[in-house]
Parts: C-alpha cells; structure tokens; sequence
C-alpha cells in the first residue's frame, strides 16, 4: 500500500470528483461531506509522503509498471511533497468554509445572509465540489509527476476547472472576469504544447529526468531555447508574471470567495512551480547560459511587479481587489526568489509560496465572511467590523502580519530569505526593493486592519449584520491565520530539508 | 533554403496556422469568432505534432504477430493529440457555454459593443 | 555564549505580562476589582522576576536560554547581561508603576488598553533580554505595532491622527531596520550577536559597508529614539497618549530604539572600531543637534506634556551622546541616564496626568495657582524638574556631571558647552512651569487643599508619582546602592574599558 500512496492521493479526488454528483442526486446533503473525506484521506496520503521523500531523496513511481522512458513516472521530490501536504490542507480548508457559504439556507441560526453575487442554486452546488475535488486532483498530480505531457494534461485540467469556478455563479460578472480569463489563458496553453512539441521533435523523450540528459547533449539548441521561451511564457500568464498579469484582478475580485482562495493561493502558484520544474529538472544542464537571461528578464518583471501590485493595492476601494493587486505583489516576490538564480532566494520564493498561499487564502475568505454576512464590499464600509464580527477580523489581522512580513510569521521568513538571496547574488537594490514592498503593504494591510478595529462604524452601516460568520467559516479563517504564524515559527524544521532540495535542484538535479 | 522549407513543411504550416487563430484571438471582438481563433490555434499545434512522429514510409503502429517488420508511424504523438484533443474539446465547449451566457445577458456577443461595466 | 547560565527566568519574566493578558480575556466582565488585581499581579510579579536576577548580574554571571532555532544558524535567544539586565529591571519597574497609575487614570475601555499594555511590556523585556539582533528585532516589531493601541487610546482625532503618523514613521524604520539586520548578517558572516563583542570588522568587509551598516541601523532606530529629524512623531503621540502611557513612552519606548544603537555600537562594533571608523562624529553630531533643538522648541510649547515630549527627545540624545564620546564616564553617565530620565520623566508625565484629571488643564499658561489645589503633586513636579535640570542630589545631576566629564575625559570641551546650552535651556522651561503653578494667580477661586494625602487624587495614581520622585532624590544621594544605576552601569563600562 505504501508504494502507492503517490498515486491514491491523485486517484481519489478524481474518482471522487465524478461520484459526488451521482450521489447528490439521492442525497444531496452528502457532497460536502464526502468532499472534505476525500480531500482529508489525500492530505493524510500526501503527509505520510513526506517522510519517505526525506529519506531517499525523491520518489520513483512508475504507472502502471512500465519502465520509464516509456511509461508515465511520478516522480516525487521534496518541493513536490512540500507543494503537495499544502495543496490538499487548503483545498481541504477551503471545502469546510464552502459548505455554509455557498449554501445559505442551510444555516439554521435564522441570521440574515447574503451571497455576494447571487446564491447559487442547489442544482450548481455537486457541481461546485465536484469541480474543488477534480482542481485538487489535477494540482496534486501537476506537482507530483515526473513526465512533462503529464504534466501539461494536468495543467490543463486545472486549468478548465478553474474557468468554471470562476464562472460558476453565472451572473454578469463573473462570467467577464471568466471569458477575459480563458481568452489569456488558453493561448497560453496552447503555447505550452508547441514547446512540448517541439521538444519532444527533437529529443524524442517525454520524461522530464529523461529530457535533462537530452536536451542538454542535443544538436538543435536554438529549438531547445525556443521551447523553453515558449513554456515560460505559457506558465507565466498562469503565474500572473508581469505584465502578463491583467486576467488576474477581474477574476480573482469577481469569482466567489473560496474560489478566489484557491486561485490566488494555489493556483498562480503552479504557473511558479511549473517553471521552477521545468527550469531546472528539464533544461537544467542549459544554465547558467545560455538560457540565463531569461531568469533575468523574470527578475526585473518581478521587482516591476511588486511596485506596480503595491501601488495598484495602495488604490483600491474595493476589498477583493485590493487583495488581488496584492496577489501580484507577492507573485513578484516569489518570481523574484526564482529569478535571482540563487539558493537562498529560492528557498524564500518557495517558502513564500507556502507562506503567501496560507495567508491570502486567509484574506480571500476573511473578505468572504465579511461579504457574505453584511453584504459590504467596499473597505470604507467595513469601518467597526470588529464590534460584530471579532474572530474574522482577528483572522484578518493575523493574515495580514504575514503578508506585511512582521516576525515572527512565514511572511517573514520568506522575505528575510529573499533579501539575503539578492545581497548574495549582488543586488542589494532588489532586496531594498523587497522591503520598501513591506512597507507598501502594511499601508494597504494595515489600512483595512484599522478601518476593522480602531474605527466607529459610520451611521447605521453595521446595525443590521447579525453576527459572526457561522462557525465552519470562522474556524476555516481562523485555521489559516494561526498557521501563517505558526509556519513562521516552525520554520527550522522545514527549511532545512527545503535548502537541500534547491540546493539539488539548482545543481541540475 | 527552398528545400528546408519543403523538407519542414509541416513546421510552416502550423506556425503559419498558429498565428492565424492567435491574430483571430486578438483581433476579432466577435466571442464566436474569438472562439473559432482558439480552435485554429489547437488544431494547427495538434497537426504539427503528429506531423513530427510521420514517417514517409511508415505504416500503421500495430503489431501482427508474424508479419516482418517495418518502419512504423510514431503512436506517440497520436497518443498525445487524442488527449489534447480532448482537452480542447473540453475547454471549447465551457467557452461555447460562457459565450452562451454573456449572450444572454448583454444580448450580443460583440466584446465591444459592451461597455466595461464599473462595480 | 559559553558562559551563559541557562535560566528559565527571563522567558517566564517575558510571559509574565501576557498572563495577565490572558486574565483579562477570561474573566468577565463585572468582576473589575478581580481584573485590576490580575493587572497588578502580573506587572508585579514581572518586576519581582527580573529582580531575583539582581544577585547573580552584579556578580557578572550572565543568565540566559536558547528558545527555537528559527532561520538557519538563528534563533530566538534570550541573555540577560548586564546592560540588558539594567534596561529590564527599569522597563519592569516603570512597567509595574505604569499599571497601578493607570488603574486610577483610565476611565474608559479598559480592557484594550491594559491588554495592550501588558502585550507592551512584555514585548520590551524581550527586548532587552534579547541575545542577537534577530530576537531584538521580533520584540521590537511587536511592540511597535503594541504600543499604537495605546497611543490612540483616547479615540479623539488628535489621537487617531497622531497614532497614525506614529505608524507612518515605525513601520519604515522598522522596513530600514531590517534592511540593515540583513546587510549586518551577510556581511558579517551570519553571526547578529549583540551580547558579544565585535562580529562586525574590518576583516569581514570594507569600511564602506561597515559605514553604510551602522548608518542603516542608525536611521533605523534613529526613529523610535527621536533623534532629529526623525522625531516628527513624538510630539504628537506624547499629548494625545494617555499620560501613563506617556510615562512608558518618553521612559523606555523612546529609550529602546537608543538601546538598539547602544547595542549596535558597543557590541556589534565594539567602542573602539566605532572610533577608529568615525562613526562616534555623525553620533555625536546628531545627538548635539538634537540635544539642542529638542530643549528650544520646548520652550515654544505652552502645552505641558508638548513641552514634556521635545525635553524628551533632547534628553535621549544625551545617552547616544555620552556613549559616543568613548570616555569611561561619558558612557557610565549615557548608560545611567536611561534609568535617570525614564524616573524623571515618567514622573513629570504622571504629575501631567494629575493635573489633567483634577484641574482640567493641559496648557502651562492657565495652571496658575494649581500648586495650591494640588500641592503634593506639584512638589513631586518641582522635584523632577530641578533634577532635568541638574541640581545636585538628585539623579539628574549625577548624570550630567558624568556627561560631562566624560567630554572632558577625551578633550572634546564643545560637547561640554552644548551640555551648558542644555541645561540653561531646561531651566528655561522647567521654571516658568513651577513659578505659575505656585506663585501666579488662578483664573478663577480655587479653595484651598490641605495637605492631605487622601482628598488629593486617588492613592492609585498618587502612589507611583510619589515613588518615582523619591527614588529621583534617593538614587541621587545614595548613588552606590547595588541595584540602583550605577551598581549595573559599572559593570557595563567595566567590560568595555578594562
């Protein structure tokens, strides 16, 4: 059994995926509950990986017997556990807080509700756990495998079940936000498959470990370097590199709030994790040239990004978009530890990757809670949230340190790794750029945090809200605070081992 | 440099196809259209990857017990299209249902006869 | 440290405080004697830890304990040596008298501002109780963002406004202090030990960066320690904190970001690599600057705790002066003088809040005759201002007369005139404030009050005024006692100048 837990951590969400609407169809209270076993037995599968992983290195699994190169191999390192254990724990936490936000009417405490676009039908509901189970599936398995059209196919499936829970209130705006989405991401994708194409025309391998040893000793560099181009760009309009960006803040603002945790904590995310993969585990022997200085243009979009992310944050009235501009921001941030082509800068763009995705899923369902219980979207309105909303706004509070970067939480350790990274590869400009970025954010961060806490509500605005978000929501927000401070301080158990996996990976592993 | 053309004409084919259905993309503000761009886009790069796994002699990938063997089609790449082929499909099909959907609410599905809506 | 005696007590010291924050949460809400006592208790018992240590420091022994590894090679350390030690005995002391005060003073959403308070204080002994810069800069962070509650406490605008520009100067700082925590941890070969002398040197990189370090660092915690022209902020927050929360503020918050630089200077450089790289100058220039701007523009102000709030930012600046000037009395009378002003000024800030509370007044220029209502608290002001100004038997004077000999010690007599120009100054405005309070006429009749403790004002914020006037006169006279300022600064010098 223990071989194979790679593959069950995979396989159950996707079978799961196309069970809960059967069954809703007889019960339709269960799809919730069967959403959360599942995504729980996967972040159980997915954590007893972990210590397999550190014991030999990475994780070999070849589907269905065959012998790669000839058959699909998961291959499983450290970042890939890493990336996997978070993955399932916030889809897990992001099902829990669905299951009363998408369904108002189940809330029995007889508390006015209101959903933020408009509720979403009973009919959708299977459908919406169905497409969570399927994204977590198919995130699982983009990070877990070791085979490069696999990996495409996983990307996509991502991908589509993302447009959909963008799309899924069907309401004017979230179908905008959608199409614009789709209209970038889609070519995108199809960019991603001519350079997969196009390396394997010319190495006649689809297995990424294969692949290094190819296409470092093929005749056909220039198709090599094209393809790599190619992949980038297809990741980065994933990853939301600017200026790449601009499909992000309509869709993560516009799609309902869960959905906008998942997008902004996880799934920008794989658009970075596929190019740290492919970066190094295919085209690894390429560098440090002649393919370097595509790390370099990475590198200067990121400090852009981080500016323009700010200074758009600083701007908004709106909540969700404020917290999606600052998706971008850090989005640099973790561009940036990529892009500098240093260990200790990657393991902070790594660890922001954990830390960032903890936090904004936070904030996204933090904003959720607010909206969904009074109805306010704007931050001038979310003057005195505190006095009625306490545990929410604390959340929001704790989130926010992470992103700001105050010690101890993981916010923190991230960016202490990436300034130090850029003072090693000689650019103290980048790391000075890094905290004028915590600066910038504790202005947006903050701002709403005080709006929250320190200031009467204006007029009547807060006499009509009943209350505290039901406590499935609340405690989802409240998990995810806690451990943004508490990955802060346990960090020297997990960056050691994340040190020796960049170290490897930097190497050409 | 004739020749390499011909020799890679598959190559040009689905660059230049490639690059028709990214300009529909762009170009056209018609979401049918638009559409019809994206799938151009997939079929000139599912064309030009089965076209990378043909050999001019090749037959059929399938093994007959017996038979002596010969040059065979790459299966590969085969392999791969259905799958991508999928996907498009797939991904098709939801932008179709999105363009259904901004049909019904802006009652065209002209892009730019729509006016940025401001929250 | 391989001498470091490992001691439970400084973590338990740091948790003290929360505890009774923790008290606060769980007690209900009608139970408010039972909430005061759990303030005072653990305030109390804080004080009472970091007092047990007082044996062992004056011995020399340094107590300490590694707590979790957090970045590689890093990790949150407490020691306790002798300078930290001083900084945490006043913290806990000004601390524990802080919190009785504010039992008598604060009338209104009590429970947030005694929460933050306890937060405060802890977050300031793990300050000082801090063994690298890492630590330090988690505890200061926090209690950076800890003390803004308190400073917006009263919830008027002039508050609100002033918290926020209080923000707007922190959290830069903190971002520049950061940037040279970084700087200092790449260069100097990952060691940000502040208890240990020299990581950074000339060997580990050039003097350029060694320059541009301490320059980062010191425009880092320039802010917090007021030095011009970084102290924008304190005038406002001063006035509109409430006055207990002034006391803390003038007393250790300011003195906190001094502490940083001392710790910067006399552990991280070492007295005499700060000399030979010329740093003592732009320390010493600064200082001067701001030695002598804060104590005219206090003459300026005709609100009291305004005026109370630029004598502040001069008087820090003596401790960064006197440990610039690397005599061994300048920086005996530089360390003394956090100890010395935080008593003076927490309770010159006290006798503030008094008068506001029973007289109604905040402008020096309508307190006529509020010596006659109030006598004892105004004895207590007249006492704490004679020593800010440097009369003899009073901490006051011991401070200066260090200062300057210490200037004498290493030839530099203009740092004597500006001391002079300081002291003429003070007198300037300290002054006027008795005369008007004791010879001028009141506005309107005020009937006479006897000398009588009780019908003064309540024993919760007269107790802690009365104690920190008498330890002013006290420590001045009884200089040597062990635990009093120069019992510890000694020691302090004593490592530097063997």
């Amino acid at each position: 059994m223990s071989q194979h837990l790679a593959i069950y951590a995979i396989v159950t969400p996707l079978l799961a995926a196309v069970l809960v609407p059967i069954v809703s169809i007889w019960r339709k209270n269960w799809a919730m509950p069967m959403t959360g076993l599942v995504l729980t037995v996967s972040l159980v599968f997915s954590t007893l990986l972990v210590p397999q992983v550190r014991a030999s290195g990475y994780l070999s699994y070849h589907l269905g017997s065959w012998e790669p190169p000839f058959g699909i191999e998961l291959r499983v390192d450290f970042l890939g556990v890493f990336m996997m254990v978070l993955i399932s724990a916030i889809c897990l936490i992001v099902a829990v807080y669905s299951r009363k936000y998408i369904a108002p009417d189940t809330a029995k405490d007889g508390k006015t509700f209101f959903f933020y676009a408009e509720e979403m039908q009973e009919e959708k509901r299977p459908v919406y756990y169905s497409l969570l189970l399927l994204i977590c599936a198919a995130m699982l398995g983009f990070v877990a495998t070791g085979d490069i059209f696999n990996m495409f196919v996983f990307f996509e499936l991502m991908a589509i079940c993302s447009y959909a829970l963008v799309a899924i209130p069907g309401t004017r705006l979230p179908i905008r936000a959608a199409i614009k989405y789709m209209l970038m991401a889609v070519p995108a994708a199809m960019l991603a498959l001519l350079a997969i194409s196009l390396l394997y025309s010319v190495t006649g391998s689809l297995n990424m470990a294969d692949l290094a040893g190819l296409a470092g000793s093929s005749d056909y560099s220039r198709v090599i370097t094209i393809s790599y181009v190619l992949l980038i760009v297809g990741f980065a309009v994933k990853a939301a590199v600017f200026p790449l960006h601009i499909w992000l803040p309509d869709a993560h603002s516009k799609a309902p709030s869960p959905v906008s945790a998942l997008l902004s904590g996880l799934i920008v995310k794989m658009g970075i994790v596929g190019i740290i993969r492919v970066t190094y585990s295919v085209y690894g022997s390429h560098f440090p040239s002649p393919l370097s200085w595509v790390t370099s243009v990475l590198m200067w979009a990121a400090a852009v990004a981080i500016i323009y992310g700010a200074i758009m944050a600083i701007r908004q009235n709106d909540l969700k978009l404020m917290i999606a501009y600052s998706t971008i921001m850090n989005l640099g941030y973790i561009t940036l530890g990529f892009g500098l082509a240093d260990v200790t800068a990657l393991v902070g763009g790594v660890y922001q990757i954990m830390g960032h995705g903890v936090a904004k899923a936070c904030l996204f369902l933090c904003a959720g809670s607010i909206i969904s219980r009074s109805g306010y979207q704007k931050i001038e309105d979310l003057k005195g949230a505190y006095r009625k909303m306490p545990l929410t706004c604390i959340a929001f509070a704790l989130a926010s340190l992470s992103v700001v970067g105050i010690p101890p939480t993981a916010g923190f350790i991230g960016k202490w790794y990436l300034v130090t990274g850029s003072l090693n590869s000689g650019y103290p400009f980048l790391g000075a750029l890094v905290l004028a970025g915590s600066i910038m954010a504790a202005v947006y961060c903050f701002r709403v945090v005080y709006y929250m806490f320190f200031l009467p509500p204006s007029g009547e605005s807060w006499q009509n809200v009943s209350g505290e978000a039901p406590p499935s929501m609340a405690g989802a927000t409240l998990v995810l605070a806690i451990a943004s401070m508490a990955l802060g301080i346990a960090s020297s158990w997990i960056l050691p081992p994340l040190r020796d996996a960049m170290g490897v990976l930097l190497a050409g592993g | 440099m004739w020749s390499m053309l011909a020799d890679n004409i598959n190559y040009a084919v689905a660059m230049i196809l490639f690059c028709i259905g990214f300009y529909t993309v762009i170009i056209r503000s018609n979401l049918i259209k638009k559409i019809i761009g994206l799938m151009i886009m997939q079929v000139s790069v599912f064309f030009f990857l089965v076209s990378v796994g043909y050999l001019d002699e090749g037959v059929a990938p399938i093994v007959i017990p017996g038979a002596a063997p010969s040059p065979m089609v790459n299966p590969l790449p085969q392999a791969m299209i259905l799958t991508a082929i999928v996907i498009a499909v797939s991904t098709t099909a939801l932008f179709l249902s999105l363009a259904l959907k901004f049909y019904e609410h802006h009652g065209t599905v002209d892009m730019d006869r729509v006016k940025e809506e401001k929250r | 440290m391989s001498n470091e005696i490992h001691s439970l007590q400084p973590l338990i010291a740091i948790l003290l405080p929360t505890i009774s924050l923790v008290g606060l949460l769980v007690i209900p809400r009608h139970r408010q004697g039972l909430k005061r006592i759990v303030h005072v208790a653990g305030s109390l018992a804080t004080f009472i830890i970091v007092l047990s240590l007082l044996p062992g420091i004056l011995d020399g022994k340094v107590y300490g304990m590694e707590l979790i590894p957090v970045v590689e090679s890093l990790s949150i350390h407490l020691t306790v040596d002798a300078l930290g030690y001083y900084y945490g005995l006043a913290l806990a002391f000004l601390g524990l008298l802080a919190t009785i005060y504010s039992l008598g003073y604060i009338k209104h959403n009590d429970d947030r501002y005694f929460g933050f308070l306890a937060l405060c204080n802890s977050f300031l002994i793990g300050c000082a109780f801090s063994h690298n810069m890492f630590t330090y800069f988690i505890f200061y962070e926090l209690m950076t963002l800890a003390a803004f509650p308190l400073i917006i406490h009263e919830g008027t605008d002039a508050a609100r406004a002033a918290g926020i520009k209080y923000l707007k100067y922190a959290i830069p700082a903190g971002a520049v202090i950061l940037f040279a925590i970084l700087m200092h941890y790449f260069w100097g070969g990952g060691d940000l030990s502040i208890v240990s002398l020299g990581a950074l040197s000339p060997d580990a990189t050039s003097k350029t960066v060694l320059t541009v370090i301490f320059l980062t660092y010191f425009a880092g915690f320039g802010v917090k320690a007021a030095i011009v022209p970084l102290e924008g902020w304190v005038p406002d927050a001063h006035p509109a904190a409430p006055a207990p929360a002034s006391a803390l503020l003038s007393g250790v918050i300011l003195k906190a970001g001094a502490f940083g630089i001392t710790r910067v200077i006399l552990n991280v450089y070492g007295l005499d690599q700060f000399h030979a790289l010329n740093l003592w100058i732009y320390v010493a220039v600064f200082a001067s600057i701001t030695i002598v701007l804060g104590s005219v523009r206090a003459l300026a102000q005709d609100n009291l705790k305004r005026r109370l709030a630029y004598s502040s930012v001069g008087q820090v600046s003596y401790m960064l002066l006197g440990i610039a000037l690397a005599s061994y009395h300048g920086l005996l009378g530089g360390i003394m003088h956090l100890a010395h002003h935080a008593l003076m000024k927490g309770c010159l800030f006290m006798c503030s809040g008094i008068i506001l509370r029973k007289t109604g007044k905040t402008n020096i220029s309508e307190m006529g005759g509020i010596g006659s209502r109030i006598p004892i608290t105004m004895i207590c002001f007249s006492i704490c201002s004679l020593a800010m100004m440097g009369t003899p038997l009073t901490v006051g004077f011991i401070s200066k007369w260090l200062l300057g000999s210490g200037a004498l010690q290493v030839d530099r007599p203009v740092f004597i005139a500006v001391l002079l120009l300081s002291a003429l100054l003070s007198a300037a405005y300290y002054l006027p404030i008795i005369y008007t309070a004791f010879f001028k006429k009141p506005e309107t009749d005020v009937e006479q009050a006897d000398l009588n403790l009780r019908s003064e004002v309540s024993h919760a914020m007269l107790w802690p005024t009365l104690i920190l006037a008498a330890l002013v006169i006290l420590a001045g006279i009884w200089v040597t006692l062990p635990g009093f300022p120069l019992s510890l600064a000694s020691i302090v010098a004593g490592r530097v100048f063997p």
